[in-house]
């Protein structure tokens, strides 16, 4: 695998590659605060009905930093919940729009992650954020280069020859279609 | 083709299990942001061994950070090669975390529906746990603690997740 990317013919295997619709990323800094000093913004955006897409936290130089998504849609309303927070301490970095461009399965290889990145990063293509599941690597970019991002990935990457199309036509999203507890 | 996107709330969010990782080790490494290639070739050098959780966020416009979660039978060998290319760097840090714990629970449609990390970071905080890191993306959530500490956090999560 690790040959693919360093230009040989034989390209890896993968099983699939999905892209999302328009996202928001919202990074968020907080220099000596607790961890989880988020909590009170997603209390409101699930009391909102705001769906995180993706999610990512750490420490990081003495402090806590954590970026996630919403859809584009949502985003006025979670910039609506930041402004009436106002926290002095917390820095706010949006970035809009971007999209996910979802690989799977990675196999828990770090040759076929690294791969990923580096093609990305070789290509100039920002990598505004990454994050793995039990199957599947999530991948940040601007939206506008989602296209271009696969197409550099497809240089070093097989699909399946019946692969289906990588937006979903997502057929509706009805909040309220189900009881809501 | 297309897809349906299932959004609905449950007080009390079924999910297909919970799992518990122990003895797992922890690098924080942060670079320049343009540097993402240069890590991508690294984080690929590391073929010996596999990873249990990787994810890269933004900190500012400048700079990334990297987190890398692996077994401790890779830390030897993965540690080193990861100590090595920082140390050639120009304006990047590691820092080294072991041992971690992770717990790792995965439900149905939780990419599309909203209050599920809430849910969780919610009694987290309640019990007083501290979160070392977290990734969330597709259907999966994945918590990284300190020590002895996954046990007490599923018993917490068991709150408001339940296996049926």
């Amino acid at each position: 695998m690790q040959e693919a990317c360093s230009g040989n013919p034989d390209k890896i295997k993968i099983g699939g590659v999905k892209m999302s619709p328009e996202l928001v990323q919202i990074n968020l800094f907080r220099k000596s605060s607790p961890d989880l000093f988020w909590t009170g913004l997603f209390r409101q955006m699930a009391e909102d009905r705001i769906n995180l897409t993706f999610f990512t936290q750490a420490a990081v130089n003495a402090g806590f930093l954590c970026n996630f998504c919403v859809l584009s849609s949502d985003f006025h309303r979670v910039e609506n919940l930041l402004q009436q927070e106002d926290d002095k301490n917390q820095q706010v970095r949006i970035i809009a729009p971007v999209g996910t461009i979802t690989i799977f399965p990675h196999h828990h290889s770090f040759t076929l992650l690294g791969c990923v990145i580096g093609i990305l990063g070789r290509a100039r293509i920002p990598v505004h954020a990454v994050c793995t599941s039990l199957s599947s690597v999530a991948i940040n970019a601007d939206y506008v280069l989602l296209d271009q991002a696969l197409k550099e990935l497809r240089k070093v990457m097989t699909l399946p020859v019946n692969h289906a199309p990588f937006r979903a036509d997502l057929d509706s999203i009805r909040p309220n279609s189900y009881p809501l507890g | 083709m297309s897809e349906t996107a299932a959004v609905y709330w449950e007080s009390i969010i079924r999910i297909y299990g919970f799992k518990e990782l122990k003895r797992l080790s922890l690098f924080s490494i942060v670079h320049p942001f343009e540097r993402a290639g240069y890590w991508g070739e690294q984080i690929q050098s590391m073929d010996e061994g596999s990873f249990d959780l990787v994810f890269v966020q933004g900190l500012c416009r400048e700079s990334a950070q990297l987190c890398i979660i692996f077994e401790e039978k890779f830390c030897n060998s993965c540690r080193l090669k990861i100590e090595k290319a920082v140390e050639s760097e120009a304006n990047t840090s590691c820092t080294f975390n072991f041992p971690v714990e992770v717990v790792v629970f995965h439900g149905p449609h939780f990419q599309d529906r909203y209050g599920i990390a809430n849910a969780a970071f919610d009694v987290l905080q309640k019990a007083g746990l501290p979160v070392l890191a977290s990734g969330c993306s597709g259907t999966s959530m994945y918590i990284v603690l300190p020590e002895n500490a996954a046990r007490p956090a599923i018993e917490s999560l068991g709150q408001k997740f339940v296996v049926p």
